[in-house]
């Protein structure tokens, strides 16, 4: 720069110090490694961006002499001068020209194998080619015979018979039933089976999950697509689309969208609705970074992450795809559904007015008067403040019922609004209205009962795009109190991600496009995890730069490529991967390479793994032959032990007839804050996050479980009743052949021989039950 | 496979039980169990624990609006009446802690606990509240307290759970999340015991099937179990083995455990009547027995009207079995090795929540987080202490800050555990109780 006269020279020095103090002292962590609080000191362009606050150029004086949130600046070394300070302030007031080294300003994008392009490598060479069945295995073998370790012999055909049953439908064969893969896939209980992985991603629930927990009497509309979607092998890319964004397609998917409705919801009293929006927006983020990109985005939310390629902008940039959605439930009454209710429809408000009485009707003008005055600011009374913050905590649309005139509001919200009425029972409004006894004391239980008895049709879950959305910030720290700059919503650009405002749609086709190769590895690494128990990159969340490097890089690009050109084919991968040698080896330990491999991230051999939750459930329902094996439909409630109930904080669980108790677990109505305990004690997540991948313990309440819980004791039951109806002779072998897919040995035989010289059938049964092998996938 | 996968993996037994050998304190122990007396819905410091004599010369009167700012309630604004306690405080025992007229038996323990009155959270709402308390994170979905202890020391039971529940009164309202493994394994998780059927769920065999069918049934399924162990050659069907041989254990401990009939009528006499009493006195036998960790909730200080009534009710419920407990503990040696907690998730306002005008029995407190009170006593806790002050409103802390998380990290160093060190990794990154935070608090250390 030019310093025509002395003053301007002066100014020049000043500048070149207040370049020096940034580039030593704030660089560190506002610079090209780090730009803390979104923020970067190194060229003019950045200072006038500023970070997550907003413009730096006034709040860099600010940060240095008072600080920030109690965060004086520089927060190491040495406090700047007081002659630093004011060359630095005297240099902003100038406008900060520039004299040093500038930098420009752009996120690069972080290099990482999972980022790289998905490119096919070369099949690898293999001095056993006969051993190999599907391209898989040479990867496998290449490894193996790198290492020197022989792979295992297949398992026996009953071993693999079974094996592919519980794997591809998650229920045991019958005795004498062999196993056809294209047969298996095709079964409706295939999707049953496959949507239990992704329900845990989903982290689906039948209930609010905070606090008051209340009902989601229309979540299971999203199960059923699920299963019926996998059942109809959807391509991975529409799969995907539909769940993300059914509601903005042309031939909309509302059902599908039911995905991003399972986050949770509180409504307890006294809650700000605006964390509640908070924590679903960030869920949804986390879902998706999760679930698709295989990024954690958890820190993201508060600062800016050495680790993570995202940056705190650009998590709230995604937030704000997801914030111009609001949450809508649509009347989508299934076949005979509104007949029926129409039907009833005069009985059930017959038997509503007797319940309620007239006083309900006399209140509610004067009631919905105070409300809509204090939504319209023109009341300014604290209690009915209160009131009107838990009505809009209760009701779903509640503005929108208020602005409804009462003529022209549906059925649907007026009775939401007398609900209310009745539930909040408003000492202010008796008051007022001069009603001296509560007339609606213990009213809410019935009417509870009453509209559980007259079910309304079936809506679905789903969500309405707005125009008018209201502005994302960068959320500081993470505090939705605390809003920073105003972003836009944008894509992921350091993942590589285009430019340009998105929606869900751009969003989701963005993830299943080309240019994200994230996608393709992280669904094949679970559908992987599946199979044998483990992913290739075992920390299936997270691809990230903190996860383990996978076993098998190159398999894993394989199978991301086969997964792309096969127009995303998730059961062409499967069937490429039980068709395989690899799978189908014995899962017998080898000493061996016990030492070498001890997690079996080779392969030397299968994995045995121990049934998930729910299929422990199916496993001793069907072996007994009590199992209902119908598919989709409203959650089950099998019995639940009373005394769980009243630990619940408010527990309701009104137990499903008869031949529903016998439906698969999956139909398991998940009430988060009470998760029925068998499925709980064998660790079925609590469906709170997404979650990839379950623990998997051994416990002694898994013991009491199998052994006393009434539903495995009546499958023993029935299990020795199946098994009494054959001849003495055979029934031993039948036992086996029901339990576990094979014939006994002449020891297990003689073993179980003595014991029924004093012991029952039914103790026997429930014996086999209990077996380890019952519950393991060999 | 990390050696703490391994543990998890071969953790038997709901909450760890005996075969869980896990020598993993950081530090030489100074408490090997922990009785939390968690009082949910929020005890009432000021009426309790924290003596506020100025809050008389405002009693009726608004809040000063210079004392408002910042202040957020669940319910009431910041511009509610002042509201002072009725009730008598005195010193107690040498160390003169002061304590109010509803905790006569506590106050006989004065010189066996310390105070700390500076207690803050930063959660206005029960549930986030009591979770932040018993997980270290407002969010559901994090392992609790005794969950982390477990996953830390593993258990010395060796036929009882390792971390057992026990309820008076309703449900807290965070349910099981106060319990929970959340990502931990779920062997780690609290084991509620009932009031109501099985004591644990499932315990009881089906109608007609006796011990000695039982233990035929476990011979057998021992015996195929290992004869199919041979074939698969797989070391863990050994850790389901054992679980089946720790359930029965369990089978025949449990009802011993519940029978209080043999406990000396003094003793019972000592504790008192009530859910509360029992509780407390099964906390003792439980760590007598080796448990961990036990966490005795009582519900509900949630007094937003009729606290006088209902407050006075609790203290009658509560203040006898806790310093009962406290004796005992002492009486039999236990005092040095357990740790003995008493708080709930945050403290109630010094201003009136106040529904029916005109009716002053009716009058109760919001929820107040920005100051409130616990007792601490027992292994590792230097007695006879009151920690931090509060400010002539009882409003906030002036002195001697206790965040939540500091609570947790001095809890668990206590036990000879790091709270820093203390971590799991999942979802791409390692959790800990404490979060981002916990700072010993040293001086309520022995």
């Amino acid at each position: 720069m030019r310093c025509p006269g002395l003053w301007l020279i002066a100014g020049c020095l000043a500048g070149q110090d207040a370049v020096q103090i940034l580039t030593s002292r704030c660089q560190p962590c506002h610079g090209p490694a780090l730009q803390s609080g979104g923020l970067r000191l190194d060229s003019r362009e950045s200072i006038q961006k500023g970070g997550y606050r907003g413009p730096s150029d006034r709040l860099i004086v600010k940060a240095i002499r008072e600080g920030v949130d109690g965060k004086r600046m520089p927060p190491t070394g040495p406090a700047l001068r007081e002659n630093e300070i004011v060359a630095l302030e005297r240099w902003l007031a100038d406008g900060y020209p520039w004299t040093g080294p500038s930098r420009t300003v752009s996120a690069g994008r972080s290099r990482h194998w999972a980022f790289e392009p998905v490119r096919r490598p070369a099949l690898p060479s293999v001095r056993r080619a006969n051993w190999v069945r599907t391209p898989i295995d040479r990867f496998i073998l290449a490894r193996l015979e790198h290492e020197r370790i022989e792979p295992s012999p297949e398992a026996d055909r009953p071993t693999v018979e079974r094996r592919l049953h519980l794997d591809l439908t998650g229920l045991p064969p019958e005795p004498g039933q062999g196993a056809h893969v294209e047969e298996l896939l095709r079964s409706p209980h295939y999707g049953e089976r496959w949507a239990l992985p992704w329900l845990d991603l989903a982290h689906y629930g039948d209930s609010d999950g905070h606090e008051q927990d209340g009902p989601r009497p229309h979540a299971w509309r999203y199960r059923d697509w699920l299963i019926g979607a996998l059942n109809r092998n959807l391509p991975f890319d529409r799969f995907t689309v539909a769940q993300l964004a059914g509601d903005l397609l042309s031939q909309p998917d509302y059902e599908a969208t039911g995905f991003l409705r399972s986050t949770l919801t509180s409504r307890e009293g006294g809650i700000d609705p605006a964390l509640v929006r908070d924590e679903q927006l960030a869920d949804r983020v986390s879902t998706v970074g999760t679930v698709w990109l295989g990024l954690t985005t958890g820190c993201a939310r508060c600062h800016d992450h050495k680790f993570d390629p995202f940056t705190q902008r650009e998590f709230y940039q995604l937030y704000a795809i997801f914030n111009r959605s609001r949450e809508v439930n649509l009347d989508a009454p299934l076949e005979g559904e509104l007949a029926r209710y129409e039907a009833r429809r005069p009985e059930y408000e017959r038997r509503l007015r007797e319940l309620v009485g007239p006083q309900a009707g006399e209140l509610l003008p004067l009631f919905e008067k105070r409300l809509w005055q204090t939504m319209e600011g023109s009341l300014q009374d604290p209690v009915w403040r209160i009131v009107y913050e838990a009505y809009r905590v209760w009701i779903d649309g509640a503005d929108e019922i208020l602005r409804t005139p009462p003529d022209q509001r549906s059925a649907k919200q007026n009775h939401a609004l007398m609900r209310f009425l009745i539930k909040s029972r408003p000492q202010v409004l008796y008051d007022e209205a001069g009603v001296k006894e509560d007339p609606f004391k213990g009213l809410l239980p019935k009417l509870e009962a009453l509209d559980e008895a007259y079910p309304r049709p079936s809506e679905i879950p789903t969500f309405s795009e707005s125009a008018t959305a209201a502005a994302t910030h960068v959320l500081i720290r993470g505090d939705y109190k605390s809003p920073g700059v105003a972003v836009p919503p944008l894509l992921p650009a350091s993942v590589g991600a285009p430019s340009g405002e998105a929606n869900r749609l751009t969003l989701a086709r963005w993830l299943v496009s080309r240019e994200n190769p994230l996608t393709a590895r992280v669904t094949v690494n679970r559908i992987w995890q599946e199979f044998f128990g483990r992913g290739l990159v075992p920390s299936s969340e997270d691809l990230g730069k903190r996860a383990e490097r996978p076993s098998h890089p190159e398999l894993l690009d394989w199978l991301a490529a086969e997964f792309l050109e096969s127009g995303w084919n998730v059961r062409h991968i499967q069937k490429l991967i039980v068709d395989s040698a690899t799978y189908r080896q014995s899962s017998r330990f080898r000493p061996d390479v016990r030492e070498r491999d001890p997690d079996n991230r080779l392969l030397a051999r299968q994995s045995r793994l121990r049934l998930r939750a729910e299929l422990v459930r199916d496993m001793a329902l069907a072996a007994s032959g009590l199992l209902n094996r119908a598919v989709g439909g409203p959650a089950v409630k099998p019995p639940m032990p009373e005394s769980l109930l009243s630990l619940a904080f408010r527990g309701r669980w009104t137990v499903s007839p008869a031949p529903e108790r016998h439906r698969r677990g999956i139909y398991v109505h998940v009430q988060r804050t009470l998760m029925y305990p068998q499925l709980q004690v064998f660790d079925a997540p609590d469906r709170l996050v997404a979650c990839t991948r379950r623990s998997v313990s051994t416990s002694s309440l898994q013991a009491l479980t199998l052994l006393n819980d009434p539903v495995f004791h009546e499958a023993a039951r029935a299990l020795a009743g199946r098994i009494e109806s054959q001849p003495p002779a055979d029934r031993i072998p039948y036992a086996f052949q029901l339990c576990f897919h094979r014939a006994p040995s002449a020891g297990e035989t003689a073993r179980l021989h003595e014991f029924l010289r004093t012991g029952s059938w039914t103790e026997a049964a429930s014996s086999l039950l209990n077996l380890e092998e019952f519950i393991v996938r060999e | 496979m990390t050696r703490r996968e391994l543990l998890s993996r071969y953790a038997l037994g709901a909450g760890a039980w005996a075969l869980d050998a896990a020598p993993l304190p950081h530090a030489k122990p100074r408490a090997r169990s922990v009785i939390f007396l968690f009082m949910e819905g929020g005890p009432s410091q000021l009426d309790l624990l924290d003596a506020k004599p100025a809050l008389r010369k405002y009693d009726g009167q608004p809040l000063p609006e210079s004392m408002r700012a910042g202040l957020r309630f669940a319910f009431i604004q910041p511009g509610a009446s002042v509201w002072a306690s009725a009730r008598h405080f005195q010193p107690r025992g040498q160390s003169g802690i002061e304590m109010s007229d509803w905790m006569p038996h506590l106050a006989t323990q004065a010189d066996r606990l310390s105070v700390i009155r500076s207690m803050v959270s930063d959660q206005v709402n029960h549930v986030p509240g009591q979770l932040l308390l018993q997980c270290g994170s407002p969010l559901p979905g994090r392992p609790s307290l005794g969950a982390w202890t477990l996953y830390g020391l593993g258990s010395e039971a060796r036929d009882l759970p390792g971390f057992v529940v026990l309820f008076s009164g309703r449900a807290p309202q965070a349910s099981g999340g106060i319990y929970t493994s959340g990502f931990l394994p779920g062997t780690y998780q609290g084991t509620p015991f009932r009031d109501s059927g099985d004591a644990v769920l499932h315990l009881s065999n089906p109608t007609g099937v006796g011990r000695a069918d039982q233990r035929r049934k476990l011979d057998l399924i021992g015996d195929l179990n290992r004869q199919h162990q041979a074939d698969t050659g797989d070391p863990e069907t050994e850790s389901r083995i054992q679980a089946y041989e720790l359930a029965f254990r369990m089978q025949a401990a449990v009802p011993g455990l519940l029978d209080l009939s043999a406990e000396p009528a003094e003793v019972k006499a000592r504790y008192g009547p009530g859910r509360f009493a029992q509780n407390c006195l099964m906390a003792r036998r439980l760590v007598e027995r080796g448990v961990r960790f036990v966490l005795v909730s009582h519900a509900s200080w949630d007094d937003h009207a009729d606290l006088n009534k209902n407050h006075a009710l609790n203290c009658r419920l509560t203040d006898r079995p806790a310093a009962a407990l406290l004796e005992d503990l002492h009486a039999r040696g236990l005092l040095d090795s357990t740790l003995v907690v008493w708080g709930g998730e945050f403290g109630r306002t010094p201003l009136v929540q106040q529904e029916k005008p005109g009716r002053d029995e009716a009058k109760g407190r919001d929820h107040h987080p920005y100051a409130f009170s616990m007792w601490l006593a027992g292994g590792g806790i230097r007695p006879g202490q009151v920690i931090g002050r509060t400010d002539d409103f009882g409003l906030s802390v002036v002195e001697d800050k206790v965040e939540v998380h500091d609570l947790q990290a001095t809890i668990l160093h206590c036990l000879g555990l790091d709270h820093e060190k203390l971590t799991f990794r999942t979802q791409g990154r390692d959790f800990r109780l404490t979060d981002v935070g916990g700072v010993l608090l040293r001086k309520l250390l022995a």
